[in-house]
């Protein structure tokens, strides 16, 4: 089983790269994935989704929402010691002390021990979801699995999302969503911040599957569509970013799966995509 | 669509108070004894540019967000910029500029959650950029002037933007003239996304509940609180629906104007107004 990884990341238009709130980390080798879209309202959200996606990738969190509330001490704390406390300003004081807030959503590819010259047994994943950043499993031009959104009408602005201020997290955490399923050769997993999201549900559910025409797509032509969604009101205009996976096979003759973008396929993540 | 602007740095929108300081702003909110109108409504307005420069605060390199450019016009014995300290005359002024220049900072106690489900009380700074006020006639028609004077360059340098909110803070009738007219002028300023939005506040002097985002004048008792409904916008979308997520019951045709408004409904209506479709 090996992993391929493509990443995309842009910020909504007219903002820079650096003021991307969105973040995503992985590690191919262990087949983690994460992706986080920090709250625009708040203070140092995008520094909150970067310490998320890095704390999944470091040490992915357990399925409890009360042991998740304490796997989430260390990224709080790390926020925290990012955070110039003693230069603020009254209004930097008062907003970092209201927190910073962001979803995550994390995908485990678990890969089996496979014995030489044995068939490849089915690969489970599991993936964990706060918030309205959605994973996508999509096997050919079919959509097998999708969380934690259920239909594109349920998009709203208010998701569950995580917090710096950890009496906060105690309500998000009962909207914890979380996941299991097998996937095989050729599936392809895509996870995806909000806006895009909505979209990729419409289209699957106006009869217009999108997921073939993704899977060919680099960040150049991504690039074009988006910014084509986004003139014509088809996509909110947002942070948008997307990490597609490949599940292809081992072996020197593995031809599924399109080839990894530039920069794809290192062990770690990039922390954001290049524009 | 109109109202749809996001408020960005490049295509900032605008907030203007006018805020009656005349002679009876010295009574004090109908059935509430101690404070006098001119100082709780002193204090709202210090409330909501504390408010606007934390809205407009995203992360600590770049600190407050010029999202808006703001002023606040007094009138009572004189019609004209009443914000203190530095920047006394200073009209219209990025927010950025307003959050740090406040006339002096006030420590405030207030009790917050600690986290384990107490509470403990903690020291904040309060910024403090607007005093009461309260002398002489009420010369509403004059400040609508002042106002549409100050806004027209503003807009002219700004044809793109979401178009400014003017809200007008008032216990009673004007006493130089109609205010509807230069209320027209002043509604009839423009940008490219839309009429600009004069909302109207009408302290209660009386005890008995508020009249919220009325659709019509047919609800208000008496001549000055329908002049005050008739030179008011409808509410754009946005802020209908901000409105409505407050539990206000309001309909398609309401306007920004509430009548016999206590403190706590002048804070809500200062935010709900305020409220911005997106700051980009």
């Amino acid at each position: 089983m090996r992993l391929q990884v493509r990443s995309f990341s842009i910020a909504k238009s007219g903002n820079q790269d650096r003021e991307n709130e969105d973040a995503y980390q992985y590690d191919v080798e262990r087949g983690l994935l994460a992706v986080a879209d920090g709250a625009s309202d708040a203070f140092e959200s995008r520094r909150w989704a970067q310490t998320l996606a890095e704390a999944f990738i470091r040490e992915p969190p357990p399925q409890d929402p009360d042991l998740l509330q304490q796997w989430l001490a260390a990224p709080i704390e790390e926020w925290k010691a990012g955070i110039n406390w003693a230069d603020l300003p009254w209004y930097g004081a008062e907003k970092a002390r209201r927190g910073a807030f962001a979803t995550l959503l994390g995908l485990i590819v678990e890969a089996p021990a496979v014995d030489p010259g044995l068939p490849v047994p089915a690969v489970r994943w599991q993936a964990m979801a706060v918030g309205d950043s959605c994973l996508f499993q999509v096997r050919g031009q079919e959509l097998l699995a999708h969380l934690p959104v259920e239909r594109s009408a349920e998009f709203d602005t208010t998701p569950a999302l995580l917090s710096t201020r950890p009496e906060y997290n105690r309500r998000s955490l009962r909207g914890l969503c979380s996941v299991d399923g097998e996937c095989r050769p050729g599936d392809i997993f895509l996870l995806a911040t909000d806006a895009l999201s909505a979209w990729l549900l419409r289209q699957e559910e106006q009869n217009a599957p999108p997921w073939r025409r993704f899977a060919a797509m680099g960040e150049e032509e991504l690039g074009n569509l988006l910014a084509e969604l986004r003139s014509g009101q088809e996509i909110r205009d947002d942070d948008v970013t997307l990490l597609q996976a490949y599940i292809g096979q081992d072996g020197p003759n593995a031809t599924d799966g399109p080839p990894p973008a530039a920069g794809a396929g290192t062990r770690r993540g990039r922390k954001r995509a290049r524009r | 669509m109109p109202y749809s602007a996001p408020i960005s740095r490049q295509a900032p929108s605008c907030i203007l108070f006018l805020i009656d300081q005349s002679g009876s702003m010295t009574d004090p909110f109908g059935g509430e004894p101690g404070q006098s109108k001119a100082a709780r409504l002193a204090d709202a307005v210090n409330r909501l540019l504390y408010e606007l420069s934390i809205r407009c605060t995203k992360d600590q390199t770049e600190g407050v967000r010029n999202y808006y450019d703001v002023g606040v016009l007094g009138y009572g014995a004189r019609v004209g910029p009443a914000l203190g300290g530095s920047l006394v005359d200073r009209a219209l002024l990025p927010v950025r500029e307003v959050a740090d220049n406040p006339a002096r900072v006030e420590e405030r106690r207030r009790k917050v959650d600690d986290g384990a489900g107490g509470l403990v009380e903690e020291t904040v700074k309060f910024p403090i950029w607007f005093d009461p006020v309260a002398k002489a006639g009420t010369p509403m028609c004059q400040a609508l002037e002042q106002a549409r004077s100050l806004l027209e360059p503003w807009l002219q340098a700004h044809p793109a933007s979401f178009p400014p909110i003017v809200i007008n803070i008032t216990d009673g009738e004007a006493t130089d003239g109609d205010p509807r007219q230069p209320a027209q002028e002043l509604r009839s300023l423009a940008t490219g996304d839309g009429e600009l939005l004069l909302f109207n506040l009408h302290l209660s002097s009386q005890p008995g509940a508020p009249i919220l985002y009325p659709d019509s004048a047919d609800v208000l008792p008496d001549e000055y609180a329908r002049q005050l409904f008739e030179m008011s916008s409808p509410l754009p979308p946005h802020i209908l629906e901000a409105a409505k997520g407050e539990g206000y019951a309001v309909g398609a045709q309401a306007r920004g104007f509430v009548f016999n408004a206590d403190i706590v409904e002048v804070i809500r209506f200062l935010d709900i107004g305020t409220r911005a479709r997106e700051l980009r």
